[in-house]
């Protein structure tokens, strides 16, 4: 694509095409979709039966199934739901760590594009929204054409500011009207208040969080040694350290415990947490996040 | 260029890399991270000051550099560290020269006790009157070689000199020093002294003594009086160095070998440490010598020589143009007051020109006709004194350049007026002494240019020399710079002043070669040194040297006179003491006394060794962070 900022790697999306995205939690929506439930309700398909209690509305009892056991059984059905994916891709300075291609944002970018793909076959409704300091929420988009613009956009999207989670959840929890699978995916450099806050706004939502990073920003690499003056990709700040050995080990450390808590917070609200290195291939996350990988 | 501590160099070379880090460590390496926080909790971490310390000390290259600079630093203060030395590999042999040492045996004892104490590294000394080193840094087995080859001279010894030069010389540090001697004599301080100075010096020093008591008879002082009818009276004291009385034989010969000679002969009684002075009147001009016939320890302080230098009457020619009523010029006057001494003045060279022992030409305004001059030039050329004044004829008329191949000087031009300033130089300073050139004014002069042998005494500056010397054959050709005249329009003053007449003196006896009787009578251990090579013939051998050091009695021939030069030192002749150094007891436990030095070169070396394996740790680390 002609003036690209960033490559969005496409070519695997055709091996999405037999994957399908379940619904584990209550994602309601305007729009009809042929996305199996795990709820059962007023669908079409039967998926068992169970004894007829006092209250039960007789509509649902199996006639045919009293005819043969003479006793009294509800069936029960599948409760057909379309989606509605909301991904929220993180967009500040930090993601385009490293300097090497793909980045974190080019890698998460072709994750959200791969998610979004497998959600467009299905007919449904997606939203790909990019955060830094503000929101930029994007209308829900469906089809083909959608797809493809959308995609177009995430090449052209300028990638700055600061990540700030707490305020993009605050921002973008009135627009998202119905129960929706709400998809994370950012390097999480915020502070874990923030992380905590943000994911408490969204757990209405089936909310799933899609963790980037970069090796090199996890563990610091051998020429990483001596007097060094590190600098903060989001706000350019500058701090000058010697580091050697027991600093890497420090470092390490630090980033160990922040990932440690991102997972605590995962548990204590009961949602998926992906950690994602970008060395990883982008068709195995997005499987990985669907629950195929 | 020399330097105390080499090493030192390599360790200052050492800072060099210590430079090249500190230029290029200020640059830390950029790296830019996703996020700082967690850079920023290490960070907040290390605020308490436990954490605050490892901070600063984490890098390994920091160790490596306060290590380098505290191990510069204490090379640089240079630790003294005791060290107990085994034997010196150093050893500095001062071996007695002197008179004294000729005594039987001691020589011999001397030698063998200078083999015994041999080291690795050796240098000898001969203790003269002046300390002389034989040889240095010789291997034992030549250092053996020198020592056979010593003899004692008839010179005073000065040992505390000798253990002085020996101790001064930094290159003799944690050596040692054997002193061997028979120390009949000692001019200095309590030998102990010597011992503690050369400990501070971390150098060892060690006495030997050599030689028992023996008899010797000796002449311990003589001296000349002018008599002045052409001889001298000798006084001599003879002494005898024993605790038995003596009947000594005396003997004056005087000019041995020539028809003149005659002999007195004289017995002497002495009682035990007894002396006589004896009084030999009449000596003459020439060479004579008194003797002890009686054979001792010391033979050469047995015979004194006397040198009494010939003066035989002179005939000076004076050729000048002034009128024969004006003849007594201030030269001619000056000249005249010498004894034995006939002056002539002509205004043209006589026939009998060579009957004359110095030609003196001084014409001003005449010349002399140009036969006459190049029969001077001839006169000059076949060893003959001519001394030429330097008037304006001599420039001028044609007829004078006849004169100008001998000349010692090459005559440029008629100085304008002026005041230049006469300086004496070389030998000039010692010959006229006595002469005020302070006083005399220089209006007008020759300006020359000395020739290339030409010896010059008094010059005027850029003017060129105004007395100026050249030996040509057996004589000498003179120029004198100076106008006698004494007109109103006369170029100088000097005729006037009260040491004119000195000048002459002193410039003819000095052309004559005759010499002061202390010049011809001196004391061994004495050096002189010459602004020439000369051909010098001693009482055992001839040499050419610019100086001669007088080490043996008798009778040195240099520069066309004889010199006699006898010991007449009564601690070199005094052989008959015992125990003449006194290091007992306290003084000699002194003496064995362990070398104890303190050195700083020795762990300065570790800590550069160190210093340069800690810098190459250095810039291991620094090219494996690719610093450098």
């Amino acid at each position: 694509m002609a003036g690209a900022k960033h490559t969005i790697d496409t070519s695997f999306l055709t091996q999405l095409d037999r994957y399908a995205i379940p619904l584990s939690r209550r994602v309601t929506a305007v729009h009809t979709g042929s996305h199996q439930s795990t709820r059962t309700g007023a669908g079409l398909d039967i998926i068992d039966h169970r004894k007829y209690n006092q209250g039960d509305s007789l509509k649902r009892i199996d006639w045919n199934l009293y005819a043969r056991t003479e006793k009294l059984y509800i069936r029960r059905f599948e409760e057909d739901k379309n989606l509605n994916m909301v991904i929220l891709l993180d967009a500040s300075s930090s993601m385009l760590f490293p300097d090497s291609t793909p980045n974190k944002f080019e890698y998460a970018a072709t994750v959200a594009a791969g998610v979004s793909y497998i959600v467009m076959k299905h007919n449904d409704v997606y939203t790909i929204t990019t955060f830094a300091d503000d929101v930029d929420y994007a209308k829900a988009h469906k089809g083909r054409d959608d797809f493809l613009r959308t995609i177009d956009a995430l090449t052209q999207i300028s990638v700055s500011g600061s990540t700030k989670l707490a305020d993009c959840a605050d921002s973008i929890y009135p627009r998202i009207k119905s129960k929706s699978m709400v998809l994370i995916i950012s390097d999480f450099l915020d502070n874990l208040d923030s992380v905590r806050n943000a994911v408490n706004r969204l757990s209405r939502h089936e909310l799933i969080l899609v963790h980037i990073y970069d090796e090199n920003e996890m563990n610091l690499p051998e020429t990483v040694d001596g007097t060094i003056k590190f600098i903060d990709s989001e706000t350019n700040e500058e701090i000058s350290f010697t580091v050697g050995p027991n600093f890497k080990k420090e470092y390490a450390n630090e980033y160990a415990k922040h990932i440690a808590e991102l997972e605590k917070i995962a548990y204590d609200f009961k949602i998926p947490y992906f950690r994602v290195s970008i060395k990883n291939e982008p068709l195995d996350t997005v499987l990985k996040i669907i629950g195929e990988g | 260029m020399d330097f105390e501590f080499t090493s030192g160099l390599i360790a200052l070379a050492g800072i060099i890399p210590l430079t090249i880090i500190y230029l290029l460590r200020p640059r830390p390496k950029n790296i830019i991270l996703p996020s700082l926080m967690f850079v920023r909790r290490i960070s907040q971490n290390l605020l308490d000051s436990r954490r605050t310390l490892s901070k600063r000390i984490t890098d390994p290259l920091f160790y490596l550099q306060l290590l380098a600079l505290i191990l510069l630093s204490i090379a640089l203060a240079g630790p003294l560290i005791d060290d107990f030395k085994e034997d010196a590999q150093k050893v500095i042999i001062i071996m007695d020269s002197s008179a004294s040492m000729t005594a039987p045996d001691r020589t011999r004892e001397a030698r063998s006790i200078a083999i015994d104490s041999l080291g690795q590294e050796n240098t000898i000394t001969a203790a003269e009157s002046i300390p002389v080193v034989i040889a240095k840094g010789l291997d034992a087995k030549d250092a053996e070689k020198i020592i056979n080859s010593m003899e004692a001279r008839n010179t005073p010894s000065d040992i505390p000199r000798a253990i002085l030069t020996a101790i001064n010389e930094k290159e003799n540090e944690y050596g040692k020093i054997v002193v061997i001697s028979d120390f009949e004599t000692w001019d200095g301080r309590a030998p102990e002294t010597y011992i503690r100075i050369a400990n501070t010096k971390n150098m060892e020093l060690e006495f030997r003594q050599v030689g028992n008591k023996t008899a010797n008879y000796a002449i311990v002082d003589g001296y000349l009086k002018d008599s002045n009818d052409g001889t001298y009276e000798y006084t001599c004291t003879i002494r005898n160095f024993n605790n038995k009385s003596a009947t000594l034989d005396v003997q004056l010969e005087s000019n041995p070998d020539t028809a003149s000679s005659s002999k007195v002969r004289n017995s002497v009684q002495l009682e035990e440490y007894g002396s006589q002075q004896i009084k030999f009147s009449n000596i003459p001009q020439g060479i004579s010598t008194v003797k002890i016939l009686n054979e001792d320890a010391i033979p050469c302080d047995n015979i004194a020589c006397i040198s009494i230098p010939e003066v035989k009457p002179k005939k000076i020619l004076v050729l000048t143009d002034i009128d024969k009523a004006a003849s007594k010029s201030p030269l001619v006057t000056a000249i005249s007051l010498l004894p034995d001494v006939g002056v002539d003045v002509r205004k043209d060279l006589p026939d009998n020109a060579t009957e004359y022992d110095t030609i003196i030409v001084n014409s001003k305004n005449k010349p002399l006709s140009t036969n006459d001059a190049l029969k001077i030039a001839a006169y000059a050329k076949n060893g003959k004194d001519l001394i030429v004044i330097g008037n304006e004829c001599l420039h001028d008329s044609l007829q004078m350049h006849g004169l100008y191949s001998i000349l010692p000087v090459d005559i440029q031009s008629v100085a304008k007026e002026g005041s230049y300033t006469i300086e004496t130089v070389g030998s000039g300073t010692n010959i006229f002494d006595d002469v005020s050139f302070g006083e005399v004014y220089l209006r007008k002069l020759l300006v020359t240019l000395p020739k290339e042998d030409a010896a010059v005494l008094v010059d005027a500056g850029e003017a060129g020399p105004l007395v100026c010397m050249q030996n040509i054959n057996e004589g000498t050709v003179t120029y004198i710079g100076f106008s006698d005249t004494t007109e109103a329009d006369g170029w100088n003053n000097f005729a006037t002043t009260p040491t004119y007449p000195v000048f002459w003196a002193k410039l003819l006896r000095y052309m004559w070669g005759i010499e002061d009787i202390s010049e011809t009578n001196v004391n061994t251990g004495r050096y002189q040194a010459f602004d020439q090579t000369l051909k010098i013939k001693t009482p055992t051998e001839s040499v050419s040297s610019d100086f001669v050091y007088y080490d043996e009695c008798g009778l040195y021939e240099l520069n066309q006179k004889t010199i006699a030069v006898n010991l007449y030192d009564s601690g070199e002749s005094n052989t008959f003491t015992e125990r003449r150094l006194n290091l007992t007891g306290e003084n000699g436990a002194i003496q064995k006394e362990d070398l104890r030095t303190v050195s700083p070169d020795k762990p300065r070396k570790y800590l550069i060794y160190a210093l340069l394996l800690l810098l190459m740790v250095e810039s291991a680390v620094m090219l494996r962070r690719r610093i450098i």
